[in-house]
């Protein structure tokens, strides 16, 4: 059924109508042209849709519209609003990624994970990484750039 | 036109290549295409320092047959062996008639000139000359070749630098534009609905419940082709389902139950793709192998996409293929058009590592577009597709047959080579091998590919001939064309599982005789190139020397025995599976342009060959392919990647390597060999799972 939501995204109010069912993924990239959250599999395995959804990491492929209304969401666009965020500036250094298709979703669920708790090891955030895939092998540079973030967090 | 670039046959002007503005950038044409590889960097760092420019002044353009040159295929790791060298014959050509024209005008010789980020000075003096105040006045079309004068090993001063990736700053801020992020008015979205499996057949449809779906604004049926399109992308995904329950289609049963199997005892024609020596007359004891790899998928994580807008006169495509000139060809051979009204824009997708659907899914936008005049219609595979409709990498197995002689030296290497097609690239034929092509209604049956004979990198039997010093060697091969699957190339083709038996073997062979791995390769080597990676390997890996409950494997191979050398040592623990700790590499690839480019590379194939040796294969029900989601074909996860450190040796005086898929066959060979030293087993069938392991010690 079509209803209509108002969910805040990257700090602004947004009006959407749509299906009820209609994966939160869409919304953003359809609806609001917000393109750098990524489609990779829609069944929650792979990590390329991830935002955060007031202040924790979800996936928008199989969070529909219902669910996300009246949140505040971010996604990546929302990363560097202001200039590049640091966690973005350590990826940079470390040339992490090859494709970069993954990369937003990997970014977001790493910020939103040590956004809620800095104290965090790299170990710890590989092992939550766990449903966040990157198929060209840019894991060992990821992981450099989150350890270097935390460093500089600390 | 069919252009070679490399042989500047059909690209011989300077303006083929390069063209100067007065706004100070350059605009450099390239027949390559950027797949995840970094390759557009590389490129213009190799232009900017025959130019003696910044590199940010360069805007490259590739991939858009519009305007570009005609690169053919990007694959086979060959692009900085191939165009890497035009360029840079290209871009030296442009700097020498620039010179020239400056030399003229100061009335000068062009010794005393010296260019610093395209600014003429003369003797350390600014002239207010550059190649943007010029640019109006020469005309580049001069030949190349007349021209070309690349740099001495002393005049180059960017070579060796790792300068950052142009496209990661976008793409890790999410701002840059996937061929999934284009946008047009009134695009369209549409799914394809496959067949269950590689013969079935449409035998119904019931098109009438279909068009009485919400929210459907087309079905489109042709032959067993079948496309549900709709205004809004989250409505075709809906439909997909709905409109599959209204088909029916042939269910095909097969005979084969172990694909693997199926290929090991193939009756399949023989053929000999080398000989040295004589190997009926090689003496010595027996030490054999027989190595096994299953089927494989390409796995990216972002789906094949392809948009295709039908107008009056033309057709507009936009792709990620490895191809856009030879699909261009390709669609006006299907669809009986003129090249000329034909247009194939290439834009960034998800990482490619092969030739993965990219191709077909044009064909898929295509034929609905048609349907559709005057529309922008986007098709996107969906999870399932990417892994079970994408052609796949052939399972495949090695056989060898060693002869070792009483003084340990070994006589002979006896090589047979079984596996399916490796390359059925449609892109510049006749629509052959395309997914779409074979359900149509007056389907193009493909016919069976040719495997790249070995002269020319060889398909299956790439890397069947060891570069150790073996005085009688003989490779065979057989093409198994009777499988169901649609199988092509991934990364390295044959020479995964090819090193893996070779460099296996030579581990068993050392252990026969007691040896030390890395003492037993040196001592049956002559390349100075080969024994000097493998030495630094033994270096830099500590070789020798264990921790305690953590072992270590060799392997080594040089792609193609033409591209780039890799030895590599991987350092495993095995509890109740085996963890890869550490993993260190050494490459020469030749002159090097990009150090850290080199680098991700080699571990993002270590990392992506980890997965394929101790995780990845594809199971079948009958002709039914399993893989369908990322729990029926997992992949290695973050928290399983293991350290690594790669170790480059620059030849500035050697020829550009490609180094793409040096690492495969070398990671899944050092794993197995490590885990030789750790159980004393030795896994023949790849991937090493848990069970393999379990059931290899328990026989
Ligand atoms: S697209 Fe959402 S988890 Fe894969
Ligand atoms: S960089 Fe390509 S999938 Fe991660």
């Amino acid at each position: 059924m079509t209803n209509k939501y108002k969910i805040n995204v990257n700090g602004i109010d947004q009006n959407v109508e749509a299906d009820e069912n209609t994966p939160l993924l869409y919304i953003l990239r359809n609806h609001l042209k917000l393109k750098g959250t990524k489609f990779g599999c829609g069944d929650g395995i792979c990590g390329a849709c991830t935002v955060i959804m007031d202040g924790l990491p979800i996936f928008s492929c199989d969070t529909p519209i219902w669910a996300a209304a009246d949140k505040e969401i971010e996604t990546i666009e929302g990363l560097s609003k202001n200039g590049v965020h640091p966690l973005q500036e350590e990826l940079i250094n470390e040339q992490a990624g090859q494709c970069g298709y993954c990369l937003s979703g990997i970014t977001m669920r790493v910020k939103g994970l040590i956004d809620k708790d800095p104290s965090k090891t790299v170990n710890d955030i590989a092992n939550e990484l766990d449903r966040n895939l990157c198929r060209c092998g840019s894991q060992t540079r990821i992981l450099k750039a989150v350890e270097n973030y935390l460093g500089k967090l600390s | 036109m069919n252009m070679f670039p490399n042989s500047f046959d059909s690209a011989p002007k300077i303006e083929n290549w390069f063209s100067f503005r007065e706004n100070g950038t350059v605009r450099m044409v390239s027949g390559k295409v950027e797949i995840g590889q970094g390759i557009n960097t590389a490129f213009m760092q190799i232009a900017a320092e025959e130019l003696d420019i910044n590199p940010e002044r360069i805007e490259l353009s590739a991939g858009d047959t519009r305007d570009c040159l005609d690169g053919g295929c990007t694959s086979g790791s060959q692009s900085m062996q191939t165009e890497g060298v035009s360029l840079r014959k290209a871009a030296s050509a442009a700097r020498m008639l620039m010179l020239e024209k400056a030399a003229e005008l100061l009335q000068s010789d062009i010794n005393n000139i010296e260019i610093k980020d395209g600014e003429f000075f003369l003797n350390g003096s600014s002239t207010k000359l550059s190649y943007w105040s010029l640019a109006k006045d020469v005309k580049l079309d001069k030949s190349v070749e007349k021209y070309m004068k690349p740099k001495t090993k002393e005049q180059k001063r960017l070579m060796g630098k790792s300068l950052k990736r142009i496209d990661l700053h976008d793409k890790i801020l999410g701002k840059h534009k996937f061929i999934h992020d284009l946008e047009f008015d009134q695009m369209l979205h549409a799914r394809v609905i496959r067949p269950p499996s590689a013969s079935s057949r449409l035998i119904s449809i019931d098109k009438e419940k279909i068009n009485s779906l919400p929210n459907i604004k087309k079905l489109i049926v042709d032959g067993s082709f079948v496309a549900v399109v709709s205004k809004n992308e989250e409505d075709a995904v809906q439909l997909v389902n709905k409109v599959n329950k209204q088909c029916h289609w042939t269910q095909v049963k097969t005979a084969i139950t172990d694909p693997i199997e199926y290929i090991r005892n193939t009756d399949a024609p023989m053929t000999l793709s080398l000989e040295k020596g004589n190997i009926e007359t090689a003496e010595g004891t027996n030490i054999s192998t027989e190595a096994s790899r299953n089927f494989l998928c390409h796995a990216s994580i972002g789906p094949c996409c392809s948009i295709a807008h039908w107008g009056d006169k033309k057709l507009s495509v936009y792709t990620h293929s490895q191809a856009p000139f030879p699909m261009k060809r390709t669609l006006s051979a299907i669809f009986k058009k003129p090249e000329d009204d034909i247009d194939v824009q290439h834009y960034h997708g998800s990482g490619c590592y092969g030739h993965n659907g990219a191709d077909d899914v044009v064909l898929d936008a295509v034929l609905i577009a048609k349907e559709l005049i005057g529309h922008h219609v986007r098709v996107v595979w969906s999870r399932e597709d990417e892994l079970s409709s994408s052609p796949l990498a052939p399972g495949m197995v090695t056989k060898i047959d060693a002869k070792i002689g009483s003084k340990g030296e070994i006589n002979s290497f006896d090589v047979l080579v079984k596996s399916p097609p490796h390359v059925k690239r449609p892109a510049g034929k006749n629509g052959e091998y395309l997914l779409a092509a074979e359900h149509i209604s007056s389907p193009i049956t493909p016919p069976n590919p040719i495997d790249t004979p070995l002269n020319k990198g060889g398909a299956a039997d790439r890397n069947s001939v060891p570069l150790y010093d073996i005085p009688n060697i003989r490779v065979r091969k057989q093409v198994v064309y009777d499988l169901p699957w649609r199988t092509s190339a991934m990364r390295g083709l044959g020479a995964f599982v090819n090193v893996y038996a070779i460099e296996t073997l030579m581990d068993d062979i050392a252990l026969s005789q007691g040896k030390d791995p890395l003492e037993f390769r040196l001592s049956n080597l002559k390349d100075e190139r080969v024994i000097a990676v493998l030495e630094q390997v033994g270096e830099i890996s500590n070789w020798g020397s264990n921790n305690p409950d953590t072992y270590k494997g060799i392997a080594f191979s040089r792609y193609k025995n033409i591209g780039a050398y890799c030895a590599l040592v991987a350092e495993i623990k095995v509890d109740e599976e085996i963890e890869l700790i550490n993993s260190w590499a050494v490459i020469d690839a030749g002159e090097i342009v990009n150090p850290d480019g080199i680098k991700n590379q080699i571990e993002g194939g270590i990392i992506q060959a980890t997965s394929c040796t101790l995780i990845e294969e594809v199971n079948f029900d009958q002709e039914i392919i399993l893989a369908k989601d990322w729990e029926t074909y997992p992949i290695l996860k973050f928290n399983q990647i293991p350290k690594i450190y790669v170790d480059i040796i620059d030849r500035p005086e050697e020829p550009f390597l490609g180094v793409g898929e040096a690492a495969h066959g070398p990671t899944a060979a050092a794993i197995s060999n490590a885990l030789m030293s750790a159980l004393n087993i030795r896994i023949k069938e790849l991937p090493i799972t848990r069970d393999r392991i379990i059931s290899s010690v328990n026989g």
